[in-house]
């Protein structure tokens, strides 16, 4: 079992939902590991390590949105709105439902709430 | 944050396990290290070295813009642009090649309120002083970009020398250096303002935005010329009108259709410029002159295919008496942003060390997306290779 997992067993009380407010990325230092947490319209809670897998920028001062789902060539197709966060140097995109990168698998250990 | 990545290792190389760290057993893709065992290193720094590292590539911009440059113009000009409501850099409109996540700047290094790279003091903070760099090429890729979106070689000729007063004048100290940037339109003049300022101790080297003309064209001689005579190396740099005005350099080809395509590209220009200028016996005719290719790549640089070349068909370049790869190592330098990353970084390791050793030059192009900062890149090299590249090669070439 990784130290992910294990920090994801443990309720670690974090403050109250009005505290988060909807969309906003936020920085916090839990169980000793930095994190970032977001709420969603959904009232979904998201908690990631705040590190990209890549080079290691903080997450929290990313953004979230949808992202262009693969596609036929020449076309757009926009999807997975509120559901992908965009690292804020190098772009990697990750799936807050499963923290792996759209196109790599590398994952930021996204832990549902 | 931990500096000392540059001490030493007592010899010892770091394993690209070591050095990818646990994050490698957990199936994370390739990565050149986000820590390790370089940058965890607790060896003492050695002392007898003043400068720990040299950054290439900082990009500054005009805060509030054109209005801010104004002061540094006569009057008449001011009229001129004001009258055209005249912009600079990207404010000039196009939709070509924009950033697909709506811009080119790291969200994370905007100071409060403010856009990333417009505040010298934040841009001290959170790059210089965060990750021991001690002296930063600032490149005014701004700058280059008004030069070349002007088609009148006297407007753009002005607007360049305002921003050199500006950054000359409201960023530069020890640390921060400047690289005049020269016009490309009309040469004499931009040896004039080479001549103007060039002497300014803040001054490191000349960047020089390209126009759609070879490198080793005569057209560029004058500037050479007055770059030599001030010991300052020319810099060359994407200035972001490649292919968008008339008049700037272009890619091979055709036009690039997307901006990822553009971006991966750039390497040609690079390339382009470097067989241009050996080829056309720039370097002996300007046996001072260096010039460094800042963000070009690296890793087509290994100069194989012009030595192999230059030994065949010798004759129709009489004037070049060396092989080309010796111009290289002598003359030339490229920096290491964006790194390239293999899915092994052996790989990049071996092809550094055996060809690029001498010529690399570490860069950042902070506060941009893609940067690359100083404890994430090129950490599975020895402390013998971390030094030359993160800061001798660089010692050699820029007038600091």
């Amino acid at each position: 079992m990784s130290a992910n997992r294990a920090v994801a067993r443990t309720r670690v009380d974090v403050g109250t939902l009005d505290e988060f407010p909807i969309g906003e990325l936020r920085a916090l230092k839990v169980a000793n590991r930095e994190v970032c947490l977001m709420r969603r319209q959904d009232e979904t809670v998201y908690v990631i390590k705040n590190s990209c897998p890549h080079r290691g920028a903080p997450l929290s001062k990313g953004s979230v949105g949808g992202t262009m789902v693969p596609s036929a060539p020449g076309e757009y197709v926009y999807g997975l709105e509120g559901q992908i966060i965009r690292c804020p140097h190098h772009g990697w995109e990750f799936d807050l439902e499963s923290g792996a990168s759209v196109f790599t698998g590398a994952t930021a250990h996204s832990l549902p709430s | 944050m931990n500096t000392d990545f540059l001490a030493d290792q007592g010899g010892k190389r770091p394993s690209p396990r070591e050095i990818q760290g646990p994050e490698n057993g957990r199936g994370i893709v390739k990565s050149n290290g986000p820590r390790g065992a370089a940058a965890e290193s607790t060896a003492v720094h050695d002392a007898r070295t003043a400068v720990r590292i040299i950054d290439c590539d900082v990009h500054p911009i005009v805060k509030d813009g054109i209005e801010s440059l104004y002061p540094y113009m006569p009057e008449g000009w001011r009229r001129r642009f004001r009258n055209v409501n005249a912009g600079i850099g990207n404010q000039q409109s196009t939709t070509r090649y924009l950033h697909p996540h709506g811009g080119g700047l790291r969200r994370d290094a905007a100071p409060p309120g403010g856009l990333a790279g417009e505040d010298p003091q934040f841009v001290r903070a959170d790059l210089l002083d965060k990750y021991g760099i001690d002296r930063a090429l600032l490149i005014s890729i701004e700058a280059g970009n008004s030069a070349l979106g002007a088609a009148d070689g006297s407007d753009a000729a002005v607007i360049v020398a305002a921003f050199n007063d500006f950054f000359l004048d409201q960023w530069v100290d020890e640390r921060l250096r400047y690289a005049l940037c020269v016009s490309p339109h009309d040469p004499l003049k931009a040896a004039g303002e080479i001549r103007r300022i060039g002497a300014n101790d803040a001054v490191a080297a000349v960047y020089l935005p390209l126009l759609d003309i070879r490198m080793g064209n005569q057209h560029y001689h004058p500037i050479y010329e007055a770059a030599a005579d001030l010991s300052l190396p020319i810099v060359i740099h994407p200035a972001a009108a490649e292919s968008i005005y008339v008049g700037a350099a272009t890619f091979a080809c055709g036009m690039p259709e997307r901006y990822v395509e553009r971006y991966v590209n750039f390497p040609q220009i690079g390339e382009a410029s470097v067989a241009s200028l050996i080829f056309s016996g720039v370097f002996s005719r300007y046996p001072n002159l260096k010039v460094i290719c800042v963000e070009f790549g690296f890793s087509w640089a290994v100069p194989l295919r012009m030595d192999k070349a230059w030994q065949e068909v010798r004759s129709e370049v009489p004037w070049v008496k060396h092989p080309p790869s010796e111009y290289v190592h002598k003359h030339l330098g490229f920096t290491t942003q964006p790194v390239d990353e293999p899915n092994d970084v052996r790989d990049l390791e071996q092809m550094v060390e055996r060809y690029l050793a001498d010529v690399l030059l570490f860069s950042t192009d902070y506060p941009h997306w893609d940067n690359d900062l100083p404890d994430r890149v090129l950490l599975t090299l020895t402390q013998e290779m971390r030094g030359r590249i993160f800061r001798d090669n660089a010692a050699t070439r820029l007038r600091l």
